[in-house]
């Protein structure tokens, strides 16, 4: 049966999980950890790196390093979000040609699904390298709130990857599914999400192998990283009250600093005091570097982080409020996000709901192992004694058209649990008026523009009379698989318009395949750089052997005519190699592997001749 | 170990001398290479260059060098006591021999602490004083032996960095003082194939050994050992009793500054280097006259534009403000294969001159080079090394800051190729740094 992987696309971390013969696992990466940063870096050599590596030199490399991309894919650039970001980040970002978000890296610039793609591709590295073939079809987990454009880009992401995305499920229902799996359960559930970089919580009705999402809120700009950086400003402002100086003018103490304070937080959720031992941490002079040495208790950092964690309840108490919810009425809490391992974050989940969280899903890895879950649903056949699964979501964000006044209709409201359809009535403005424009959007402010907008359509044809008098429906509609349409219709008439909202990436087809080509020639030079520093690492022993034997062979082979020649030859050979090194020449390279094999056997037969 | 090796051996041993400044120790090794094998060119050529950029008449204007020659009962002139022979095989004379009475140059001991005689502009200095008898004690009965008691005293240098003038009382022969080993050896120019050493692994190199019954008590303030980290947290690795190994009575070429501590005598020169990093000292100034990792100290500390630190002050080779000479120099010193100070060289070149085309060019092939044995020292670079020490041990290692970080990213998965991609440093500084801590043995590959 053909594997399906699921993979939980993260803003900081992302994971891949299988389901192997019934049972989920997480698959880990080759440095042994179950979850992988969702960076990607280019260093100066020209590499791309992905994941841990790039983790570790994101502040000695910020321009080039990106980060968090999933908070621009499918985004517009001049939508409120990207603009609010683009002073948060290092890296450099530009409008692409078609509205959409650029990441700028040197003198290239890549579009956010192609750099998802760039950590798409790692975590199916990852799979195929464990499985030892290749793995093709997955099934992607987004944030609930994501919108169509958002969805649609991370698909051509896993395109651009080689990746057959399946299916794009929201990440609370992937959770739920996790914690649901192999057992009966008939729940109201919240699932509170506390990554890397955002916070989510959501509340899931599962009844009879049915996962409805009922309400959906977060905050895009609370996560772990901002527990990490509580830690990390500490810590700076404690080495510079110790030693008079600032660790942050140096990039590399700076790095340290933050990699050593996220993991301090990380086992503090473990034990109660740990030690940060940052030995030459700083240069203060020629001679003088300064070690540091820490000890941060856990009341020490709950006391750092209290805000955020209070932060995260205030959403909660919001969102059950705005799903008519009282904190009695759940069943069940979800922790997902590593940040939710916390002891002061569950202890303050557990008082807002009265009830201790499960613990029976792992919180980095349930939301990957859900995808898994579904995707080995999705290559399942249907059995009797299974029951059945299926995911019923809600729409993230109110959809409504543009009114006069530029104000937001709203006819969807949010957290509306697809498919679903409304259908309302509107006047003309002006006497006279024989059209209409109508203009889509998606979101929750009043002002129209404030929102996305997802499509616009105009209606003609309408009879002539004061305003107010010609009526006009209009109506949305949502299928299961999350397609908006809509229709406006003149009552008298009977003349109709509509549209459908086809999500878009920002990107073009071309664009896609184009990138998809790019990714592929990318791997295949990997590979080959690969073989050809091993190969040139061989010849290059052989060669300084053969150089340094070089002055005894001449020694022993001076007297004869034969010795001349062997050593020309010999020559001849260590020429062709470096000259083959120097162009990168793989093939060269290993067709003079042989020879300095021989001559180097040869002449330290002919050196240890002249010993004895 | 056959004839080949010997004079190899021998070869590497008077570069390794010379580059520490130990022209004595250079010539007797090449002497001895060349009387194995009289045709040998290596050896003929260092010693035809000894001999050419050290002439008798050459030495007699380093006015550098001059004043100190012979002046000081502490360092007796050579010529008085006769250097000890190369020792040829039996039955086969060497076929160079150097004369005894040949001039050799030796470190500036003195000119801190006592200064030179003053004389008028453009007067040759004064004669030296003669040098003492054989046997005679250096330490003046005037003078109080040094020990722990005032040792304090002795590292008590100025505000502005100078060493505190301590009058010798009229008549009074010049003793030795301590800072007498933080003098920077004197390296002949253009030839510097002194490497970055630091000055305490010369510090030894003083004087003839004193007679066994002499009580040269010298409190010598030793930097940090650059290879070595100290077996304990103290200020001065200070007690070391003698053992089988390591005799209490120095080797002629390799005589020892003493200190009284306590009750026990204590031998203040490096701790026994283990076989393995003995060769490193041994060995050709290449590869293996690697810097220290860290700046010994701080007026030793040399920081190239590649973030070379080097351990030595820089030898006093051409001027450094005549790019036509530095770069005769590091032409010379490419020659000789030592690519670091090639480097050194053409980075104060492209201070001068930042077009300079051939120190681009010299650059560009040093640095090459350097990676390339670097690299080959550090070997395939796919290996994942992992960290050895304990980290108690690692504090008292002899690091900056930009090696600590290196060392932070080996965490026993990361390979060296990744290493040397994420730490941000130009190769050849990260290849150096992973070198040195794999030789140091700070870190280990399986």
């Amino acid at each position: 049966m053909e594997r399906i992987l699921g993979i939980d696309l993260g803003t900081t971390y992302s994971c891949v999980a299988v389901v192997e013969g019934g049972v989920p696992m997480v698959i880990a990466n080759k440095g042994g950890y179950r979850t992988t940063p969702s960076m990607v870096a280019f260093t100066g050599g020209g590499r791309r790196l992905v994941g841990h590596l790039a983790k570790r030199q994101a502040i000695t490399n910020p321009q080039n390093t990106v980060y968090a991309v999933k908070r621009f894919i499918g985004r517009k650039w001049a939508s409120e979000a990207v603009q609010t970001m683009k002073a948060a980040i290092p890296y450099g970002i530009m409008e692409g040609p078609h509205g959409d978000v650029r990441v700028k890296i040197k003198d290239k610039d890549f579009s956010a699904p192609e750099i998802s793609a760039m950590v798409l591709t790692e975590m199916k590295r990852v799979a195929d390298e464990y499985f030892g073939e290749a793995c093709s079809r997955a099934v992607v987990t987004v944030p609930a709130y994501f919108n169509d454009g958002q969805r649609q880009a991370t698909k051509d992401a896993g395109r651009i990857a080689g990746l057959d995305v399946l299916r794009i499920i929201n990440e609370p229902t992937a959770a739920a599914l996790a914690y649901g799996y192999g057992k009966k359960v008939d729940k109201r559930v919240a699932v509170y999400d506390l990554g890397g970089g955002t916070f989510d919580v959501s509340i899931l009705e599962i009844s009879n192998g049915v996962f409805e999402v009922i309400a959906t809120a977060g905050d895009t700009f609370l996560g772990g990283e901002d527990f990490d950086q509580r830690v990390a400003d500490w810590l700076v402002f404690t080495f510079a009250k110790e030693n008079g100086v600032d660790p942050r003018q140096d990039l590399m103490a700076l790095q340290r600093i933050k990699d050593a304070s996220e993991k301090a937080k990380c086992e503090l959720s473990f034990q109660n005091e740990v030690e940060i031992n940052l030995p030459f941490l700083y240069s203060a002079g020629k001679s003088k570097t300064l070690h540091f040495q820490k000890l941060l208790g856990r009341a020490k950092l709950e006391e750092l982080t209290v805000d955020l964690v209070e932060r995260t309840i205030t959403i909660c108490e919001r969102t059950l409020k705005e799903a008519g919810l009282k904190p009695a009425d759940i069943q069940e809490v979800i922790l997902v996000g590593g940040q939710s391992r916390m002891p002061r974050v569950q202890q303050a989940v557990a008082k807002f709901f009265g009830r201790e969280p499960s613990k029976g899903v792992h919180p980095d890895e349930v939301v990957a192992v859900g995808a898994a879950i579904q995707g080995y649903s999705l290559v399942t056949e249907k059995s009797p004694d299974r029951a059945e699964t299926l995911l019923l979501d809600v729409t993230p964000h109110s959809l409504g058209i543009m009114i006069v006044g530029g104000y937001f209709n709203t006819l969807i409201d949010k957290n509306t649990t697809v498919p679903t359809s409304a259908s309302h009535m509107f006047t003309t403005v002006k006497d006279g008026q024989t059209s209409v424009k109508i203009m889509v959007f998606q979101g929750e402010s009043k002002v129209a523009s404030e929102n996305e907008l997802l499509g616009e359509f105009i209606l003609t044809g309408l009879r002539e009379a004061p305003r107010g008098q010609v009526e006009i429906e209009i109506t949305f509609e949502i299928s299961a698989e999350g397609i908006v349409s809509v229709s406006a219709k003149d009552l008298e008439t009977g003349r109709r318009q509509s549209i459908v909202v086809t999500a878009t990436s920002g990107l073009t087809e071309e664009e896609i395949q184009s990138m998809a080509e790019d990714s592929k020639d990318y791997l295949l030079s990997q590979a080959q750089d690969e073989q050809f520093d091993r190969v040139k690492h061989e010849a290059e022993s052989l060669i300084q052997g053969i150089e340094q034997l070089m002055p005894a062979v001449r020694d022993v082979l001076a007297s004869s005519q034969f010795g001349s020649d062997a050593v020309a030859k010999a020559e001849a050979s260590l020429q062709r190699s470096k000259g083959a090194i120097d162009r990168r020449d793989l093939e060269g390279l290993g067709d003079s592997l042989e020879a300095l094999r021989r001559t180097e056997a040869t002449f330290r037969a002919l050196a240890g001749r002249k010993e004895k | 170990m056959g004839p080949a090796d010997r004079i190899r051996e021998l070869l590497d041993q008077g570069l390794a001398a010379y580059g520490l400044g130990r022209l004595d120790e250079a010539r007797r090794a090449w002497s001895e290479a060349l009387a194995l094998e009289p045709g040998n060119p290596r050896a003929q050529e260092y010693l035809r260059f000894l001999e050419d950029s050290w002439s008798p008449g050459q030495e007699r204007e380093g006015a550098d060098y001059r004043p100190d020659v012979g002046s000081d009962p502490a360092v007796p002139d050579p010529a008085a006591a006769p250097a000890p022979a190369a020792t040829p095989p039996a039955g086969e004379p060497a076929k160079v021999p150097l004369a005894s009475d040949q001039p050799t140059l030796r470190p500036r001991p003195l000119s801190k602490s006592i200064p030179p005689p003053a004389g008028p502009p453009g007067e040759p200095p004064p004669a030296a004083a003669p040098p003492p008898p054989a046997g005679e004690d250096f330490v003046p009965p005037s003078r109080p032996a040094v020990s722990a008691s005032n040792w304090g005293d002795l590292y008590d240098w100025g505000a502005d960095g100078a060493p505190p003038q301590t009058p010798a009382p009229a008549g009074a022969v010049p003793v030795v003082q301590p800072n007498i080993v933080l003098e920077p050896l004197p390296v002949p120019p253009p030839v510097r194939a002194a490497p970055a050493r630091p000055v305490s692994a010369i510090s030894a190199v003083v004087s003839t050994p004193p007679p066994p019954q002499a009580e040269v008590r010298v409190a010598t303030p030793l930097p940090p050992l650059p290879s070595l980290p100290p077996a304990a947290p103290g200020p001065v690795p200070a007690t070391r009793p003698p053992t089988p190994a390591q005799p209490s009575q120095p080797p002629p070429s390799a005589p020892v500054v003493a200190a009284q501590h306590s009750s026990a005598w204590t031998v203040l020169t490096p701790p026994p280097i283990p076989p393995e990093e003995e060769g490193a000292f041994t060995r050709p100034p290449t590869l293996d006259d690697i810097p220290p990792l860290g700046p010994a100290r701080p007026d030793a500390a040399i920081s190239s534009p590649l973030g070379l630190v080097a351990g030595a002050p820089a030898p006093a080779g051409p001027a450094d403000d005549d790019p036509g000479a530095l770069i005769r120099g590091a032409r010379d010193l490419l020659e000789l294969d030592d690519f670091s100070g090639v480097l050194e060289l053409v980075e104060k070149v492209l201070m001068l001159a930042p077009d300079h085309q051939e120190a681009l060019f010299l650059r560009e092939q040093a640095t090459q080079e350097l990676v390339r044995m670097y690299s080959s020292k550090v070997g395939e670079l796919g290996r994942v090394p992992r960290v050895r020490m304990a980290e108690d041990e690692i504090i008292w290692l002899n690091l900056d800051h930009r090696a600590g970080f290196v060392l932070s990213l080996i965490d026993g998965h990361t390979s060296f190729d990744d290493v040397l991609s994420i730490c941000g440093l130009p190769s050849l500084d990260a290849l150096r740094i992973l070198t040195q801590l794999l030789q140091e043995k700070v870190i280990e590959v399986d």
